[in-house]
């Protein structure tokens, strides 16, 4: 029986400004990731994409085309940014029912300024969203997540310093990562006297929007020689849960800010037999970073309200118990559209396969890793990873 | 030119935006089980869709969170900046409702009332509002 796992990844270099052509951005990704792997892309037979803003609909068709493959799968996953950690359970699902043998996973987008640049069409509309939230000045995700962070503090007393101190340690985790755009050491006062963008969130604390590509390999584990680097990962447990698109109609509001992620992150550890006290290392999505202190209360790491006092006095970086975004996040490195998850993903695949070292000794073994879609933590994806045995 | 961003005003939801324009505030309730949907969902997920009315809002309402906005990218939003906007709770039906929260409300004010305001391109919105002081 084929068991899928991750083999090889690649993310091209995130730019603010001028970009490469997208698609030649993307397929230059698409053949780091093969290299590594010692295949060309006649070897794949399985494409799956990241919703992209620039490609539009029925992405994976296009690069299917790109690349000059004819794959026997493939789907395009649009939960906008939860799609990162579902593209890679559909991945496994794919390989193992036998309907591809080697997948590739594909994210990549262009910034608004360079998508109007390399192309006259317009960014399609969300229809609900504009229906009911634009004409009153949405700031889109920007205010939404504003709101979220707002009830917080309304609700549970969580203050600015105690959000900004989540921005400041993974600064401190992308210093050493040269992939990362911003990598000057911060402190909780730059972060709380930067602009306001949406009370309370301050400009540090909004995901700064990036052109880039990324993507993955799943084959069978037992194509050993396809190993890029280190140990292949596996994929244990998905969970996926979408509680609300529009911010009226979101379940957070309703329950004392409990999102999506409770429980699809409580069905993926179930399904991977992991409890969170086994978890090693975190990719939580980090568009904001209320988004990340939230899903660290509803996987259960720190009790819902707790998060705030709790985040003050823990070390979020790889020497701490509790590594969190080790690369330095999207907070760092930047949001590359809805494929931005990938980030986050892609540092816990590298840390697991790279057999990087824990604080308390050991390995890292046992990888969680959320996506966070929609502008008001809609639609929420959690995956676990472990070294493949 | 830049136009302000309206609504579609699609099928389903001009009744509503034309019923706002008079200064009339609806809500989607399903009239099986008197629960208020949001805006956009167009059936009661236990009920069918042919189940669903819209009714008038009570004038009152709770705000469960805010922001305000400093700076937006659209030129013609920027121009109304600053300004609040926050989801309230109605309070007859309990439907959650995202609007524009004046200015005079202050950030500790969550007692509103409900009411319209226009804005440019002939935009009719909910708007919440201080309560007027009732003498005792």
């Amino acid at each position: 029986m084929a068991r899928a796992a991750i083999m090889s990844w690649d993310l091209s270099r995130f730019e603010r400004g001028s970009a490469p052509p997208f698609f030649e951005m993307v397929l230059a990704s698409l053949l780091r990731t093969l290299a590594k792997a010692n295949l060309s892309p006649s070897a794949i037979d399985g494409i799956i994409t990241i919703q992209s803003n620039f490609a539009g609909p029925a992405f994976n068709v296009t690069i299917a085309e790109v690349l000059g493959i004819h794959p026997t799968y493939s789907v395009d996953i649009t939960n906008y940014g939860a799609s990162p950690a579902s593209a890679l359970w559909h991945a496994k699902m794919a390989i193992e029912s036998k309907l591809a043998t080697r997948i590739l996973i594909v994210g990549g987008d262009l910034t608004y300024q360079e998508m109007r640049r390399q192309s006259q069409r317009r960014p399609s509309p969300i229809s609900i969203l504009d229906e009911f939230e634009l004409p009153y000045g949405s700031h889109m995700a920007n205010s939404d997540y504003a709101m979220i962070a707002e009830l917080h503090r309304k609700l549970y007393g969580t203050t600015d310093e105690m959000r900004a101190k989540v921005v400041v340690d993974q600064r401190v985790s992308a210093l050493t990562n040269e992939r990362a755009l911003f990598r000057d050491p911060i402190k909780i006062d730059d972060v709380t006297s930067s602009r306001i963008v949406s009370s309370p969130l301050h400009l540090l604390e909004c995901v700064a929007t990036a052109s880039g590509a990324s993507s993955l390999l799943v084959t069978d584990v037992a194509n050993a020689d396809e190993i890029a680097t280190g140990v292949p990962i596996s994929i244990e447990g998905f969970g996926y849960h979408q509680s609300g698109f529009t911010l009226a109609n979101a379940q957070l509001l309703r329950n004392g800010l409990v999102s999506g992620i409770a429980l699809a992150g409580k069905n993926a550890l179930e399904m991977a037999k992991v409890s969170i006290g086994e978890v090693d290392i975190f990719g939580i999505y980090d568009c904001y970073p209320i988004a990340v202190m939230i899903a660290l209360e509803d996987l259960g790491v720190v009790p819902k309200g707790e998060v705030g006092p709790w985040v003050l006095e823990t070390n979020l970086t790889r020497s701490g118990r509790y590594p969190v975004n080790t690369s330095g996040g999207q907070l760092s490195c930047g949001q590359i559209g809805d494929a931005g998850g990938m980030v986050n993903l892609i540092e816990v695949v590298e840390r697991l396969a790279t057999k990087s070292k824990k604080a308390s000794g050991g390995d890292f073994e046992v990888g969680l890793v959320t996506s966070n879609g929609g502008p008001a933590m809609s639609c929420e994806s959690v995956v676990i990873l472990k070294v493949a045995n | 030119m830049v136009a302000r961003p309206r609504p579609n005003e699609t099928h389903t939801y001009r009744t509503f935006w034309s019923d706002l324009a008079n200064g009339s505030i609806t809500v989607q309730v399903c009239d099986i089980c008197e629960v208020p949907l949001a805006y956009g969902t167009l059936i009661c997920a236990d009920h069918g869709d042919k189940s669903i009315s819209f009714r008038e809002a009570a004038k009152s309402a709770k705000v469960i969170t805010r922001t305000r906005i400093e700076r937006h990218p659209h030129p013609i939003l920027d121009q109304e900046t600053p300004y609040t906007i926050g989801v309230v709770q109605e309070e007859h039906y309990g439907a959650q409702i995202y609007c524009r929260i004046d200015e005079g409300c202050g950030l500790d004010c969550d007692e509103v009332e409900l009411t319209t305001a226009t804005f440019g391109d002939d935009v009719t919105l909910i708007v919440a509002t201080s309560k007027p002081k009732v003498d005792s």
